[in-house]
């Protein structure tokens, strides 16, 4: 019969059988010790789901990683020094979430922070990830070009509109429209990430009227949010003005560029103001009594757009 | 909570402003400095009032412009202004202050020109006076816009009240009244 450990706390006792090896140290057994009547407050990065995983290590059952779990499972391994289960986590990560952007865009999506290091180790590189893909992207994007309308293929079962555009045109908008729908702290940083990238956008803005289409394209129908239409605007705007050459001509044979990226920034402030105006109504509603079609979206409790 | 929610996103909304508003203060610096190197007509685009005057002043006031341009740029802004008039979009005194903008500089460049004024209004000054286009003076105006003398009509004695120009200016010619304007 095997013994058993005793886990104590001042409530109660939790007794758990001895693993085949010893893996607990002097931190692990303080870090048990804080158990009280919940799980969730002994205070280990990772909670539950990440705490059992490591408790199943330690009778030799190799954790079962998925993309819901493999950060707190990290978090835990971290938190109590378990370096194999850290080893195992970094591999799953490169080979499930850091190996494209969609992955990592994907994972950051979803991603819910654990107030661990784990967080800074996840975020940076999938951050990393997505702003070199976009910027690879740009560096291969030739000409920027709006989708082309037509009809392909068109059969009895197969009777539905297709776009077309260059594949790296494609990928660049495909990679600046997810990147903007992110979460506006990932945003963010992924933008200023992609300013400080310098890439260069000389050939990229050049005058054609296929500059304005592509713009206008990418931010009237491929972003699906206001907030991601900002970002989406922010991000070319900022990458134009600090790529653009410090004293004049800095326009030149890129005007359009310029002048549509300012079209959309003076709707988007327009934009953005009136639902400021009206989030003030609606906190202050003795200010007016008047209501306008954004201040009914908002008070039957639907988020703004932007 | 809920309250904590709605000034978070105040607060966002607020950050998002801020970032929206610097990039286009420095676009409109940028575009308007480099008004020169348009290739398009400025017209095409979907500016709000505030920032074609914006852009106009970065222009007037560091871009040194030549007559030539100058002409150019005030024919866009005339056609800029026919857009706001007709779909009622500009306030009055962004209206005025354009309007202003672009007399002072025609006043500076015919003053330097010693040119005989009135004779070459400019594209803008006519818009001006079209804006109430049903009133039997401004169709008049119409025919006689290559004359110096210039009848009254209700826009010009709207700008008269708002920028305090004086009546009898917009009685005798073009010239006086820019003249008026100057002081």
């Amino acid at each position: 019969m095997t013994k058993s450990i005793p886990l104590l706390s001042s409530s109660q006792a939790i007794y758990l059988p001895r693993p085949r090896f010893n893996v607990f140290t002097p931190t692990h057994l303080q870090a048990f010790s804080t158990f009280s009547n919940s799980w969730v407050q002994c205070g280990i990065s990772g909670g539950v789901e990440g705490f059992s995983a490591i408790a199943d290590f330690c009778y030799l059952l190799k954790p079962n990683f998925t993309l819901e779990n493999v950060a707190p499972i990290r978090a835990a391994a971290e938190f109590l020094g378990v370096t194999e289960v850290l080893e195992c986590s970094k591999k799953f990560l490169y080979v499930n979430v850091f190996v494209q952007w969609q992955a990592s865009i994907s994972f950051l999506q979803h991603y819910r922070r654990l107030s661990s290091p784990v967080d800074e180790y996840v975020e940076t590189r999938c951050l990393k990830v997505i702003v070199a893909a976009c910027a690879k992207a740009f560096g291969e994007t030739k000409y920027l070009t709006a989708p082309i309308l037509f009809l392909a293929n068109r059969t009895p079962e197969n009777n539905h509109h297709r776009h077309t555009t260059s594949s790296q045109c494609q990928t660049l908008t495909e990679i600046l429209v997810h990147m903007s729908s992110l979460p506006d702290a990932y945003a963010s940083e992924a933008i200023e990430a992609l300013v400080d990238a310098k890439v260069n956008l000389n050939l990229k803005c050049r005058q054609s009227r296929n500059v304005r289409s592509w713009l206008n394209s990418l931010i009237d129908n491929d972003c699906q949010t206001d907030r991601a239409r900002c970002w989406v605007v922010l991000c070319l705007s900022r990458m134009l003005i600090k790529s653009a050459p410090a004293i004049r001509p800095w326009m030149e044979l890129s005007s359009q560029y310029w002048c549509t990226l300012l079209e959309h920034v003076d709707h988007l402030v327009t934009m953005v103001d009136e639902v400021m105006k009206v989030a003030h109504l609606l906190q202050n509603p003795s200010s007016s009594s008047s209501s306008s079609s954004a201040s009914s979206s908002l008070s039957t409790g639907q988020a703004p757009s932007v | 909570m809920v309250k904590g929610e709605s000034a978070l996103t105040k607060l966002f909304l607020m950050s998002l402003q801020v970032r929206l508003v610097v990039v286009k203060k420095v676009l409109e610096h940028r575009i308007g400095v480099g008004m020169e190197e348009l290739d398009d007509y400025l017209h095409c685009y979907r500016f709000v009032p505030e920032t074609l005057l914006s852009m106009i002043g970065y222009y007037v006031d560091e871009a040194d412009p030549d007559p030539e341009s100058l002409d150019e740029v005030a024919g866009e802004v005339d056609g800029f202004l026919w857009n706001f008039a007709e779909t009622g979009s500009i306030a009055p005194d962004v209206f005025l202050s354009l309007f202003k903008v672009m007399m002072l500089q025609d006043l500076q460049r015919s003053m330097s020109k010693d040119k005989t004024r009135g004779k070459n209004l400019p594209a803008i000054f006519i818009s001006v006076i079209f804006l109430d286009a049903s009133h039997p003076c401004s169709i008049k105006l119409h025919q006689m816009k290559n004359e110096s003398v210039l009848p009254i009509c209700p826009i010009l004695e709207f700008i008269s009240t708002k920028a305090t120009i004086s009546k009898n200016a917009c009685q005798t010619s073009a010239t006086c009244f820019s003249g008026q304007m100057a002081q």
